[in-house]
């Protein structure tokens, strides 16, 4: 599950927010080199980390940030288009407007990187990427990428394509890329991600009250879109019933006990 | 737009639709002689080691050098495997000739005499955690600085495309309507294996596992992998899956 972090459920991730920030001082400005972002001792941040972001991030067993992404409708901007229009040839389809959303900040850390687990985990964050974006209604993800990760990123289950020729910049070769967004393709990625279901998840402070922590929801979460056909199990009732809570929560309904096997339920 | 710019931009957006290595190529070729490049070589490098013997993806005009550069054990003197190792920027042999060992200009000079006075290396990471390098020469020895960046990312994509329509150019026919390759994929999608473990299996990546299951899902007519799965089964184009 990647969890997708938005201006309403930004105070469940204080934790994690900030590590992302300083992820991507070490990753882009420290191991990348790129000086002329703004950095100091609290992470990299830039002018588009404002309420529009919406942050993705893959965690592991402990919480810990292990991939993440930042996607931004270009409706607010747009850094393809505003910062680096010369990357967009005339002939290319609109990369900024309210079709298309914008990826940018993709990092890793360095313990992911050392389990070598490959791109698995970052093609789901893509996917949730996309997710997030057909959701408000887009049909293409936008973004830039140096030159010499367009393999790596194009060997993912999309299709990706060029904006625009290459330009230089003072770390290398950038190119702008974009990926249709639309049903068929978010089934196909999810496919090849041998995922039954959505990638991403917006967590709501009832699903913490309800499961836990972030570790319990994305147990509950990895169950209901498993597929349907699940046998019943003794061990499932636990499951239903801590899912029962989840939704019953969603509803506004509230719990008169707080053991989940023995709820009763209230309308508020 | 000028005529080099207008022959890159034809390339880096028509490239990705070709379906076979050999339109491709012919499109790189193309391509290449508007830089005054004439020969290529696309090679994946699981090591740098003398004893690493790089797997040709792609090639033309390349092969009496390869075939000499390798008898000769040029490789051992030429300064481009150490260049690889350390920087992950295109390079020129004009830009190593500085740092070069006095063996190599032995092999330059039976280069020159082979039609090969000057070279763009370009490298980038493989699929299957390998180097790619491309290796593209010219009979010029000059090389204009403000052609790099499009020349570099045109052989970035050739050579990205140019592994994957080659993997998938190695699938051979099976016995029944699905080809070997989407036999083996189809086998493993129905142990519940997802792309990347099915390519880890079988040393392809994990587009070219995608593409044999798309192309085996056109065959059976079906919509899912569970589908695909389901009718490769009842037709007997996969052996029952045992759990």
């Amino acid at each position: 599950m990647i969890h997708v972090i938005t201006a309403q459920n930004r105070h469940l991730y204080a934790e994690q927010l900030a590590d992302m920030f300083q992820f991507r001082r070490i990753h882009f400005v420290e191991e990348n080199g790129w000086a002329d972002l703004k950095a100091d001792e609290t992470g990299e941040r830039d002018a588009f980390d404002d309420e529009h972001a919406v942050y993705l991030l893959g965690l592991d067993p402990q919480d810990r940030i292990e991939v993440g992404l930042r996607v931004r409708p270009t409706t607010e901007g747009c850094i393809l288009a505003d910062v680096y229009p010369q990357m967009v040839a005339p002939a290319a389809p609109a990369v900024k407007g309210p079709d298309a959303w914008e990826m940018s900040r993709i990092f890793s850390t360095h313990a992911y990187r050392r389990e070598r687990r490959g791109g698995r985990r970052v093609a789901e964050a893509f996917l949730a990427a996309m997710e997030t974006a057909h959701a408000a209604g887009a049909a293409r993800l936008v973004g830039m990428v140096d030159m010499k990760l367009y393999p790596l990123a194009s060997n993912i289950a999309w299709d990706l394509r060029l904006t625009g020729l290459p330009a230089p910049y003072p770390y290398g070769l950038m190119v702008g890329v974009y990926a249709a967004v639309g049903a068929r393709e978010i089934a196909h990625l999810r496919e090849s991600l041998g995922l039954a279901g959505p990638a991403g998840y917006e967590v709501e402070a009832e699903d913490l009250a309800a499961c836990g922590g972030f570790q319990d929801v994305e147990a509950m979460f990895a169950r209901a879109v498993r597929a349907p056909h699940i046998a019943q199990r003794p061990e499932s009732a636990a499951s239903i019933a801590a899912a029962a809570a989840a939704y019953a929560y969603h509803d506004g309904r509230r719990p008169e006990r707080q053991d989940a096997s023995e709820l009763r339920w209230a309308a508020e | 737009m000028s005529t080099i710019e207008g022959l890159s931009w034809a390339f880096l957006s028509e490239a990705p639709e070709h379906r076979s290595l050999p339109v491709l190529e012919t499109h790189f070729r193309q391509t290449l002689e508007a830089f005054g490049f004439d020969r290529y070589c696309c090679t994946r490098l699981s090591g740098l080691r003398i004893a690493d013997t790089p797997k040709v993806v792609s090639r033309h005009g390349f092969e009496a050098w390869d075939r000499r550069y390798w008898a000769e054990r040029y490789i051992e003197q030429d300064p481009c495997s150490r260049w690889i190792a350390t920087n992950q920027t295109g390079f020129t042999w004009t830009d190593v000739r500085d740092t070069a060992p006095q063996g190599a200009e032995t092999m330059w000079r039976e280069a020159r005499a082979e039609g090969l006075a000057n070279a763009f290396v370009v490298q980038m990471p493989g699929p299957l955690s390998e180097k790619i390098v491309l290796r593209m020469t010219s009979p010029l020895a000059g090389f204009r600085g403000e052609h790099r960046p499009l020349l570099e990312s045109v052989g970035v994509v050739f050579a990205t495309l140019a592994v994957r329509l080659h993997e998938q150019a190695a699938d051979r026919p099976g016995p029944g309507l699905l080809s070997q390759r989407e036999t083996e994929c189809l086998q493993w999608v129905g142990l519940g294996k997802t792309d990347w473990e099915i390519g880890a299996i079988l040393d392809i990546s994990p587009k070219t596992v995608n593409h044999h299951v798309e192309s085996a899902k056109r065959k059976l007519d079906v919509a899912t992998r569970l589908q695909a799965v389901t009718a490769a089964l009842s037709r007997g184009l996969i052996p029952p899956i045992l759990g």
